[in-house]
């Protein structure tokens, strides 16, 4: 996990900001916040698999917050210098993917309990910070089979994946400390290529395009999803990361393209940006096949790129970085 | 119960005085397919606005306020009717997607009638004729008419005479053709790189912008844009037939030659005229053979054109939910 905390500039009112998972969104927000606040990141290591070792993490993870918040007031006990403090615990994590099986996702659903138990705590050990809990949510899984589903369509999830999410949802939405609480359900999510890092479709597109690799999809070429972008959500959830004024109490965002897309589509885009033609394998009895469809939501800062400048932009960063070269070095 | 979902895409250049009749009617259809409680449904209206001359934009944004399923796209610029077909369809979510102009020539009460025909004769594509003359003009209607079957000889492709921007298309090709689309393919030739179920049916269409303001919404310019879109889409009939005539004429001045010559050996006094008849020979072999590799060259040149413009080797479909529009189809022939 990477801990965020404001670097001095305003001492009377700290702001901490607990990443849990930097994968795709969690590592792009994180870049865009140190580069828009004044924010310090530190990597603390946390186990994912040995639970008794994420137990004493979390601990020494929440007692460092703590002291970050006693050493901005130069006290033990903050009072009346503590207006404008913040929490903010960020879940993005999760391993599980789409396939997952129920006891793969039990893993995280614990972590996750325990990550909120540790926000919840916080939050009653210091009722002047203001603490909220962003959870991000996939869309997909709760949806999976819906089509042009909106803010208002109820979740109906068919996987356990999609179950885990629900049940993160309702846990947060069900705890009774004082701690704000906000939801965001994203559609299917496309950012830059990072090495060693999950990637989703369209990186594995670009990815195994240039290494001439095949890309095995367990979707129809005709799959509708709707792609949003890593960038732009990290610019969205960083602002309301930076600006939340702590209204309302709880919230639950869709975030969407709205702009259907099929899976040949997406094909076709990333072999005209890579100029080359790419080897798609797509499955015979696809599990993942079912169109989901949003229709586009529209909170307020919330603009999504398109899809195919996008890909060339991903594609561009990925030779700037040098991440393509690495991968064709680690052609086989 | 499991839908089938219709999307309708309108692209929008000088539609002011029609869009709010057409939506309205599309209400209508939308509605009347509620109150059956069939399986079809009406989901979306999505209206591309191609940098319109006229208020359409600021009349699409009204709309889209009033109606939660008019959704508007607008283009940077003025890019055509195609390319603005195929932005609106590749936005679109439908299992079918009907593609319709602003003018109302293409009345949305029809829709039902040419997607019960898709289902009922097990095509892709169905594409909306009029029964009769569809503009004022009959120089109009006759050069669109030959036009088309001139066109049509040109590439080899028959089909053209059926091509008409009212049409039901699956949602899945549809999005495929638009996929590969470029900004000089032509989206009807494209469509039939992804299937060969297309057939056509004969409505009551008339050309409502050209009675109201006596004017077409197209020029002799624009039909000569539609034909150089169609003829670099298609792999040209004509080139072909170069080569074969290339290929006819190096054989026989081969044949020639060869028998030329041996009449020189055996029977020197029957050629009178000297040189006259190498020179022939020599000018239909050249010729033949200058022929036959240019059309090889185009004829490679048009395949990797095609190959750039996206053809696809196959392509997948489903088309297992038309079972559910059968009871769409009955009361349909019912009528």
């Amino acid at each position: 996990m990477i801990l965020l905390a404001n670097s001095g500039g305003t001492p009377r009112a700290p702001r901490t900001i607990a990443v849990f998972g930097a994968g795709l969104i969690g590592s792009a927000v994180v870049e865009t916040l140190t580069s828009r606040a004044s924010l310090q990141g530190e990597t603390i290591p946390l186990s994912w698999a040995d639970p008794a070792l994420q137990a004493r993490q979390l601990q020494e993870i929440e007692e460092r917050i703590a002291a970050m918040f006693a050493r901005s007031w130069g006290t033990e006990t903050p009072s009346c210098s503590s207006e404008g403090a913040s929490l903010a615990v960020f879940w993005s994590a999760g391993q599980a993917g789409f396939t997952a099986t129920e006891a793969d996702t039990m893993g995280e659903q614990s972590s996750f309990r325990a990550v909120l138990s540790m926000a919840e705590r916080l939050a009653r050990r210091f009722p002047e910070v203001r603490t909220l809990f962003y959870l991000i949510s996939s869309a997909g899984g709760l949806f999976e089979g819906q089509r042009h589903v909106d803010k208002g369509a109820i979740p109906t999830p068919r996987r356990p994946y999609g179950l885990l999410k629900w049940q993160q949802e309702q846990l947060l939405l069900a705890s009774d400390a004082p701690v704000l609480k906000r939801i965001y359900r994203l559609t299917s999510v496309y950012g830059y290529l990072r090495p060693h890092q999950r990637t989703g479709l369209i990186s594995t597109l670009l990815l195994n395009g240039v290494r001439h690799k095949t890309s095995t999809i367990t979707g129809l070429m005709s799959t509708l999803r709707d792609f949003i972008f890593a960038g732009d959500i990290a610019g969205f959830l960083a602002h309301a990361l930076l600006e939340d004024d702590g209204r309302p109490q709880e919230s639950v965002q869709l975030l969407s393209g709205g702009k259907p897309s099929s899976l040949f589509e997406i094909q076709k885009m990333v072999e005209a940006v890579i100029r080359r033609k790419i080897y798609v394998s797509y499955s015979l009895q696809p599990s993942n096949s079912a169109d989901i469809t949003f229709s586009l939501s529209a909170p307020p800062g919330w603009f999504p790129s398109d899809l195919r400048s996008s890909i060339g932009e991903i594609y561009r960063e990925a030779f700037a970085t040098g991440v393509l070269f690495e991968a064709l070095l680690e052609r086989p | 119960m499991q839908k089938v979902y219709l999307s309708t895409v309108t692209p929008v250049y000088q539609g002011a005085p029609y869009l709010r009749r057409l939506v309205a009617e599309l209400a209508m259809v939308r509605e009347s397919l509620a109150r059956e409680g069939g399986a079809l449904e009406l989901v979306e209206a999505i209206f591309v606005n191609d940098a319109a001359k006229d208020d359409s934009p600021e009349i699409l944004s009204e709309l889209q306020a009033e109606h939660s399923w008019v959704k508007a796209v607008h283009l940077s610029r003025n890019f055509g009717q195609h390319p603005a077909t195929v932005a609106g369809i590749l936005h679109s979510s439908g299992d079918w997607i009907a593609t319709l102009d602003e003018d109302l020539q293409h009345h949305p009460k029809f829709l039902v009638s040419l997607l019960a025909h898709a289902v009922a004769h097990r095509q892709d594509i169905v594409y909306a004729n009029p029964e009769g003359a569809v503009h004022r003009s009959r120089f109009r209607n006759v050069s669109s008419k030959s036009f088309k079957a001139l066109v049509g000889w040109l590439i080899g492709n028959p089909a053209i005479r059926k091509f008409s921007s009212f049409r039901m298309i699956r949602g899945s090709i549809a999005r495929a053709a638009a996929s590969v689309s470029t900004h000089d393919t032509y989206f009807d030739v494209v469509l039939g790189w992804f299937t060969d179920r297309l057939g056509s049916l004969l409505l009551p269409l008339v050309d409502v912008r050209s009675h109201a303001e006596r004017r077409s919404g197209y020029s002799f310019r624009s039909l000569l844009r539609h034909a150089r879109r169609m003829l670099v889409t298609s792999q040209i009939k004509l080139l072909r037939l170069g080569e074969l005539t290339g290929m006819l004429t190096l054989i026989v001045s081969a044949f020639l030659s060869i028998l030329t010559l041996v009449l020189k050996l055996i029977y020197p006094e029957l050629i009178q005229v000297r040189g006259w008849t190498s020179l022939i020979l020599a000018i239909a072999f050249f010729g033949g053979l200058a022929s036959l590799l240019t059309g090889i060259v185009l004829e490679y040149m048009s395949t990797l054109l095609q190959q750039s413009q996206g053809r696809p080797a196959f392509f997948v479909v489903d088309r297992s939910k038309d079972s559910l529009l059968l009871p769409l189809v009955e009361r349909k022939e019912a009528q």
